[in-house]
Order: C-alpha cells, then structure tokens, then sequence
C-alpha cells in the first residue's frame, strides 16, 4: 500500500516526531507508514489523515489483491 | 504518569530477576563448585543485565522524548513474537530434554526450568526484533 504521508507532512513543515505526537504514536510508527511497511488501523489511518488535512482516500493508495 | 509507573515497574521487574539468577547462581557454586550449570546461569544474568539496559534507555529515551511507551503497531508485534516465541518455545523445551538425555549432560534437575525459561526470554526477544525490524 502506496502512501503520500511524508509528501503532505513536509508540505505542513512536520517532522515525523511531530506528526507522530499529534496522533499519538511512537515516531518509528510513522517511520514505517512512509515506508509502506506498516498498515495502519482505520482509526490510525483516520487520525493522520485528519492531521494532514486530507481523506484516507487520498492519503493511502489501495492495491486491490486479485 | 502511567508511563512513569512502567518505567518504575520496568526497573523492579528487572532488579528482581537479576538478583535472583545472581542468588540462584551463587547457590549453585557454593553447593558444588564452578560447573557446567553455573557457567550457564552465569552467561544467563550476563545477557539478562545486557538486556535490562537496553530495554531500561530505550524506555528512559522514550521517555524523555515524550513518546508512548507503547501503541498499535507495538502492540501487534508484541502479539506476533509472543505467539512466534511461544510456538518455538515447546521445540526448544523438547530440545532441552532430549539434549540432556541423549548427551548426558551433567545439569542438575533444579536447572533445567532455568535453562527453559532462559530460551523462551531469548527467543522472545529475538521475535520482538525479528518482527520490529520485518514490518508487514
């Protein structure tokens, strides 16, 4: 799952350690969302979109799995 | 505040299982000498300080930081190298069995749990880093 989380947190001048105290998890976690090795719960999800001021939609790009 | 009180509990957790392979080891020796077994449990609360350090700063940094201590991403990996370390555990145990019969080693019975519970910390561990560094 492609994803454009550090795209829009260095548009809001954020570093990771920031982005992650704003929704309240370890800064590794965000680390390894940007990588895409990490998918996120639909709250997590929700909450970095919400902080980012996007959509989960547009945030995470979904690959379907056929 | 929570986190502060881990972080407190972390340090007795570990002091208390340190000073007890140091009294079970010291036991040992003073009961019969310097052997196989005490080498062993030696090597055990040397990897077990090893471990209690590691684990006591990467807290304390957290800490410091203001970091969780924990979230949902460790939290599942937790889940993972726990069910990961408790499957692998019961090969090691029927290992540890086997090894003893078939090689005749000179551990005394007292030992033997010891040296069980010893493998299932390491593998533990081991799966936390496993997983931790694999991501998904």
């Amino acid at each position: 799952m492609k994803n454009r989380i550090k795209e829009l947190r260095t548009k809001y001048n954020l570093t990771q350690e920031e982005l992650a105290r704003k929704v309240g998890v370890r800064r590794e976690t965000i680390l390894f969302l940007e990588a895409g090795r990490y998918n996120p719960s639909l709250n997590l999800a929700h909450n970095v979109a919400k902080t980012l001021k996007t959509t989960i939609d547009e945030l995470f790009h979904f690959q379907d799995n056929k | 505040m929570l986190n502060k009180l881990r972080f407190f509990l972390l340090i007795i957790i570990f002091v208390l299982i340190i000073t007890m392979f140091l009294l079970w080891t010291s036991m040992d020796v003073l009961k019969s000498g310097l052997n196989t077994s005490s080498i062993v449990m030696f090597i055990a609360t040397a990897i077990l300080v090893i471990f209690a350090i590691y684990a006591i700063r990467k807290v304390r940094t957290s800490l410091k930081r203001g970091d969780p201590l924990k979230d949902e991403r460790t939290r599942k990996i937790e889940m993972r190298a726990s069910a990961f370390s408790f499957y692998i555990s019961i090969y090691w145990l029927l290992a540890l069995g086997f090894s003893i019969d078939y090689f005749k080693l000179e551990i005394p019975p007292s030992s033997v749990p010891g040296l069980g519970i010893l493998g299932m910390a390491i593998f533990l561990g081991f799966s936390y880093w496993f997983f931790s560094k694999k991501g998904e």
